[in-house]
């Protein structure tokens, strides 16, 4: 990497995340791209948090508000952010070591682009690992999926301030209303084929109060898209048609309980997956 | 369509509201999503309460100015179109609680009901809309602080 590479912000939205944070921090700092900055946004952690974040030192940056929600302080880490570019990665997800360097070469390639997400693999915890036994027929969850979701995404600056901070009223669809208005601006942007962030399925708060207010959300920002003059065909995203491409050594041996359950489809999908190195550079 | 045929939403892989008297419905599974006109917004708690196509028609009628041949050819239409799209399934039996089909104080300008299918934003809508029984964020509004 040149000294005069742009530096790319890390930025993760904290709360309550002491159990996985340590993966994800080691998950950005096991990028290949340099320079990056890591910044951890909290909102008012009630765990060890805080305390895993401030002990790696001068290496990661410290934000601290309460109670405000996770639209708000991905703002508040975009907010103090100083890199170019910024990315965000929720604690309890993994990246590739490869995605930033990756996602920054599309940017070197087309000086014209605004933003890229990448392809996403769930992946379930041993205990739940009956959640991905019981979707195993949908697609989305055993399957490598378009990431339009913060945990993916590396957008300029420019950009980014350009389409304006995540709505903080919203608690769970604030990825989908910014990429929409992302799409709403015109943004040039490019989903790589590539699966280089692991979303973690976990046990946490998993309760029918927010499946329902999830879904109540999701449709109210449906609702205002297609309300909103949206009805001309959307753009297709540069890259869309290509198949998803699962990478060698995922990040798979770094969870907390030392090993990572897959669905049986996407272990499958995995196996498959070696035959795809040699088309990665 | 026998009249006394009933469905209900496919809760498993769909979102629904109704909203300002439209509905507006996600297909979780395939990220497709739909918007209903005023009629399918007037319909839909029915569809949803596993009412008889019977009083769904009745409904129809009653709310709007239109026959009842061609209400239950049109709603037939729609629920055919909706099943296809596996928004809804064939139902065994009515809800503990189905909506009645109320009697509106004057009739409406009748529109034929029916959504319209967006799948262009199938990929925006890939990965994050909830899967069934499956929430994965760690934050807690504050009133659930205190819970834990």
């Amino acid at each position: 990497m040149t000294s005069d590479a742009p530096l790319v912000s890390c930025i993760l939205p904290v709360f309550n995340a002491g159990r996985f944070l340590r993966h994800a921090l080691a998950s950005i700092r096991d990028q290949c791209y340099a320079p990056i900055e890591i910044v951890v946004a909290d909102d008012g952690s009630e765990d060890d948090s805080l305390d895993i974040a401030r002990s790696l030192g001068d290496g990661v940056r410290v934000v601290t508000q309460r109670g405000q929600g996770p639209a708000a302080t991905r703002n508040l880490g975009a907010h103090v952010a100083r890199g170019v570019f910024l990315a965000f990665l929720d604690p309890d997800d993994l990246w590739h070591r490869e995605k930033l360097e990756r996602q920054m070469r599309c940017f070197r390639d087309d000086p014209g682009l605004d933003l890229c997400v990448t392809h996403v693999q769930l992946f379930w915890e041993a205990a739940v690992a009956h959640e991905g036994e019981r979707l195993n027929g949908h697609a989305r969850a055993t399957q490598p999926v378009p990431g339009f979701s913060t945990t993916t995404l590396l957008v300029r600056r420019s950009a980014f301030d350009q389409i304006g901070p995540f709505d903080p009223g919203l608690w769970f669809a604030d990825a989908v209303d910014w990429f929409m208005r992302a799409e709403r601006a015109g943004l040039h942007r490019r989903l790589l084929p590539d699966v280089l962030t692991y979303h973690r399925m976990h046990g946490s708060n998993l309760t029918r109060r927010r499946d329902r207010d999830s879904r109540d959300e999701f449709l109210r920002v449906v609702k205002a898209w297609t309300g909103a003059g949206r009805r001309q065909p959307a753009k297709t995203p540069s890259g869309s048609d290509e198949q998803p491409r699962l990478l060698e050594e995922p990040p798979g041996d770094v969870g907390p309980e030392g090993a990572l359950s897959h669905p049986p489809a996407a272990r499958g999908a995995q196996t498959g997956a070696q035959a795809l190195v040699g088309d990665q550079t | 369509m026998k009249p006394e045929t009933r469905f209900e939403v496919n809760e498993e892989l769909v979102a629904a509201k109704v909203m300002d008297g439209e509905v507006v419905i996600i297909n979780l599974s395939t990220g497709s999503y739909y918007t209903g006109n005023d009629v399918t917004g007037t319909l839909w708690p029915l569809i949803a309460g596993r009412c008889q196509v019977a009083t769904m028609i009745e409904l129809l009628c009653s709310h709007y100015d239109v026959p009842p041949a061609r209400a239950a050819a049109d709603l037939e239409r729609l629920l055919h179109h909706l099943e296809a799209e596996q928004i809804i399934r064939p139902a065994g039996a009515a809800a503990s609680s189905s909506p009645a089909a109320e009697v509106a104080p004057e009739r409406q300008p009748y529109r034929v009901p029916e959504v319209e299918v967006f799948r262009d934003m199938a990929q925006l809508l890939a990965l994050d809309p909830p899967m069934p029984d499956v929430g994965d964020i760690p934050w807690r509004r504050a009133d659930e602080r205190s819970h834990d």
